[in-house]
């Protein structure tokens, strides 16, 4: 071939080149609100540089609660990542339009707990255990709490107040919200409370909730809390199913050494945190595909602990986690959303 | 109901807003970049304000600022200021570590934090004379509130406690009081506070207060330069105590956990956002730092619980069981109420339950006050008299509070009096205004005559109140009167009463801390900031 038959080749190739690899978007740094739960997922360097290189994004946030950030002054944010559909629904009533939203993962709200208190409440029939995985009777649960039945009367006599179970606050953050949810149908019998069957365990939960005093807003915050005061200070949390299987992976050589103590009990019947990414611009919209990319999905699986649709999250020896359950079957829909409100507002 | 809870946070806001650079008082740096302490050299890679508490940190601190050739800075401030501060918005440090975190739960409304950690765990806690500890039973197995209350109305006890409008430590043992006093076992609520009883029984147990402080860490140092019987401190700083206790030939305490009223200080290391990556970077290796198995137990054998609560077996040394520390204890605190609860119960503190004050303010009205000085002192004294400003401060005296101007230039002038917190609080800074200034600084004089007040008028002063002189001079004492002759007559009061000093102008340091010394208070520097040293120095009584 003569050199300048060369030349033409290359000036093909590139042409070729160019009109089959796609161009990188610019790249772009999105600010936006987060539930603090996924703080360990979007603050890893994994996911910065997956973001990065893969996607161009970069996820800037702040930490707010999932109600909280729904209903503040977010004008200067590009994107919300509530965990929940409820917190989508608000924002949608308080006059919020996202230009595309969709849910990126989900995980069930568990009860975290330590050996003397799981071993007690065995006793007293509200906790079994079946096939490694400890499971919560609700009902049985909610009904001690309404009671107010002493941490002492069930033998637990270096506790001191009564049986309760510490949450974030519902009005603020979602895994509260949840559990206040999964906390009144279960006063309800474990029927979905709504409008017409309130009036039967208003007294009881708005009870529960003045003895609880101040409640966190932070889920992480209260995890960590949780892990580090001890049992003492709080003898059972409401917190994600993710929280206990992420800090399996992040925190390892800790986890190690307290992993015995530390329970997780399934509630019977649960809810799903869905959570769900707001695109509130346009460029934020390339968030969604980028956070549904099989490789990020997969990340915030077996790091993080959240489970996806992506990567077909079910299998649980990707963790060494005691009474990880593969699968949650029983699953109660949470009260509609004027119940939910109704709720938030009488414990507040 | 509602209305008075809104109406006390307004009042709140107003007064965290307002509070926020008056409260750097005695520690805070300056603009050149002084630091209460500096790990490394140059300028800070991170600032951090902390609760004095963390001081005992200061060469873990050291060793990793020099290992990593990074500075670090520090300013030490209440925790209660700590969440004023980030309330205001405008929080002039990379980081901040109080003694507890619902500080920042409730200080972080502008949600500037990031990162926030566990650092360690001390409970808070009764130290008692040892002796005294065996004599009022507290040896024998659990104490409940009941147990010291009684000890309490049978003049047995005394303690000192750091002002829970200013101390977390303080704040947080009166929360612990409060609940264990109230009916329910579970959170205070407002209705709790209403409670009559409640009131009565508040205000008996914080008779026995018999010396307050704005740090938990100068309260030890209060503690041991007198004879006092007990505190209320960290597990951690009894323990510090302790140790210099017996190095001073003295009995140690005895830590006494009431178990119905227990709290604990989780020491929370938060980033504050400024969008600045590199302090970002500097921060997170700091926390990992202090989070790290080996700084962790560095920590724990400083006598703090490291997180995740057990002690390690080689650090149980630094918990000796014979002062009362069981590790197997399980450490079960009292609820925190909800936020409005918590401020609802800090106004009534400063109010109506603390033991109220007997305030000797010594005014200095000579020459060399004339113009700016004059000026100065007269601004100060508006926030701590009129009441309006006082109460946006919380700094409002109790209904039962007495409080004096002592003016002097040449000579003492007349004295005046108010009783309470409204009226004849504020015609007391009318008539300070009114004063006329000029002539010499008898100092001394000043401050005899005011213990000549409390000795001929009030026999029970240390019991009925916590009793203050607070002097203000820019000068240097040049009446008759020597600082020998003023100290034959303190001790011939021989009274337990702190002389503060405010220090303005160009005020001698050696007489204003002689007057500290002798009388085991401390001297606050208004230079900077007088207002703001009026206001710290009434967070002492």
């Amino acid at each position: 071939m003569k050199k300048r038959y060369w030349g033409l080749a290359i000036l093909a190739a590139i042409i070729i080149a160019i009109l089959i690899i796609p161009p990188k978007a610019d790249p772009i740094e999105l600010q936006g609100y987060l539930g603090g739960e996924k703080s360990g997922l979007l603050a890893s360097t994994a996911f910065k540089e997956e973001m990065a290189d893969e996607h161009q994004l970069t996820f800037d946030y702040k930490i707010l609660g999932s109600y909280k950030m729904v209903q503040t002054d977010y004008s200067s944010q590009d994107y919300l990542f509530p965990s929940s559909q409820l917190a989508l629904e608000l924002f949608e009533r308080g006059g919020g339009t996202a230009v595309n939203d969709e849910i990126i993962f989900n995980t069930p709200i568990v009860l975290y707990s330590r050996k003397p208190i799981v071993d007690a409440l065995m006793q007293e029939g509200i906790v079994s255990e079946r096939e490694g995985v400890y499971y919560v009777d609700m009902e049985k649960l909610a009904r001690k709490m309404a009671d107010g039945v002493s941490w002492q009367a069930i033998g637990l006599s270096q506790l001191h107040g009564n049986l309760l179970v510490d949450t974030t606050d519902p009005n603020e953050s979602n895994s509260g919200n949840m559990f206040l949810g999964v906390l009144a149908n279960a006063l309800n019998g474990n029927q979905t409370v709504n409008m017409s069957t309130v009036a039967n365990i208003e007294e009881d939960l708005k009870k529960i909730y003045d003895s609880l005093g101040y409640m966190q807003t932070s889920s992480s915050d209260m995890f960590t809390q949780f892990l580090r005061q001890g049992i003492g200070a709080f003898p059972i949390i409401a917190g994600y199913e993710s929280q206990w299987l992420e800090f399996s992976k992040q925190e390892h050589e800790v986890y190690s050494s307290v992993k015995d103590d530390i329970y997780m009990l399934y509630p019977e019947p649960t809810v799903w945190s869905s959570h769900v990414y707001i695109a509130l611009i346009e460029e934020a919209e390339r968030g969604i595909d980028a956070l549904l990319d099989p490789d990020i999905q997969e990340m915030a699986w077996k790091e993080h602990g959240f489970r996806t649709i992506v990567s077909g999250s079910s299998d649980s020896d990707e963790f060494d986690v005691n009474g990880l359950a593969d699968e949650i079957t029983q699953i109660i829909p949470m009260p509609d959303i004027e119940t939910m409100l109704y709720l938030m507002d009488i414990i507040q | 109901m509602r209305a008075l809870k809104y109406c006390l946070v307004l009042i709140l806001s107003v007064f965290l807003v307002g509070c926020a650079d008056a409260s750097e008082g005695d520690a805070s740096s300056d603009s050149n970049g002084q630091y209460a302490f500096q790990g490394g050299s140059g300028e800070a890679d991170l600032t951090i304000v902390a609760g004095s508490e963390n001081e005992i940190l200061e060469p873990i601190i050291q060793e990793y600022a020099e290992s990593e050739g990074v500075t670090i800075g520090i300013d030490y401030m209440g925790s209660l200021d700590i969440m004023r501060l980030l309330q205001s918005g405008e929080v002039p440090y990379d980081a901040v570590w109080p003694a507890s975190s619902i500080w920042l739960d409730l200080g972080d409304e502008q949600h500037l934090l990031k990162y926030e950690a566990v650092t360690s765990i001390s409970p808070i806690v009764f130290g008692v004379r040892d002796s005294l500890a065996e004599q009022l039973g507290f040896k024998d197995g659990s104490v409940q509130l009941d147990d010291i209350m009684q000890a309490i109305e049978s003049g047995q006890l005394n303690f000192a406690m750091t002002s829970a409008t200013q101390s977390n430590s303080g704040a947080s043992a009166y929360i612990g009081f409060l609940t264990a006093l109230s009916d329910t076992p579970d959170s205070l609520t407002s209705e709790d506070l209403a409670d009559p009883t409640l009131h009565k029984e508040i205000t008996q147990l914080l008779s026995g207060v018999n010396r307050s402080s704005g740090s938990s860490n100068w309260l030890v140092d209060l503690f041991l330069q007198g004879n006092y019987d007990a505190m209320v401190n960290y597990e951690t700083l009894i323990i510090q105590a302790n140790h210099q206790l017996i190095e001073q030939g003295k009995e140690p305490l005895y830590l006494v956990y009431p178990e119905d009223a227990l709290s604990i200080s989780d020491s929370p290391l938060a980033y504050v956002d400024h969008e600045e990556d590199a302090k970002e970077e500097a921060f997170l290796a700091f926390q990992s730092y202090l989070l790290a198995d080996e700084t962790q137990s560095a920590i724990e054998a400083t006598g703090r619980r490291s997180a995740y609560g057990e002690v390690r077996e080689a650090n149980q040394q630094a918990y000796p069981a014979e002062w009362g520390i069981d590790l197997d204890r399980v450490i079960s605190p009292v609820r925190w109420p909800q936020a409005s609860t918590i401020q609802e119960a800090l106004t009534l503190y400063q109010t109506e339950f603390k033991k109220p004050g007997l305030t000797l303010y010594v005014l200095d009205y000579s020459g060399s006050m004339n113009g700016e000085g004059h000026e100065q002192m007269m601004a100060a004294l508006e926030q701590v008299l009129i009441p309006e400003n006082a109460s946006q401060n919380l700094l409002l005296p109790t209904s039962q509070d007495e409080t004096y101007i002592v003016p002097f230039a040449e000579d003492v002038g007349e004295v005046e009096v108010g009783l309470g917190n409204d009226s004849e609080l504020s015609a007391l800074y009318t008539y300070a205004m009114d004063l006329p200034v000029g002539g010499g600084t008898a100092l001394y004089e000043g401050v005899a005559e005011a213990l000549r007040i409390i000795d001929q008028d009030y026999p029970d002063a240390t019991d009925d109140y916590t009793p203050a002189i607070v002097v203000l001079s820019d000068g240097v004492a040049n009446g008759d009167m020597s600082f020998e002759e003023l100290k034959e007559i303190y001790q011939k009061v021989n009274k337990d009463i702190p002389i503060f000093s405010i220090q303005y102008g160009d005020a001698s340091d050696e007489e204003l801390e002689a007057l500290a010394q002798l009388s085991r208070a401390r001297v606050f520097d208004g230079r900077k900031d007088l207002i703001g040293a009026f206001q710290k120095v009434k967070g002492y009584n």
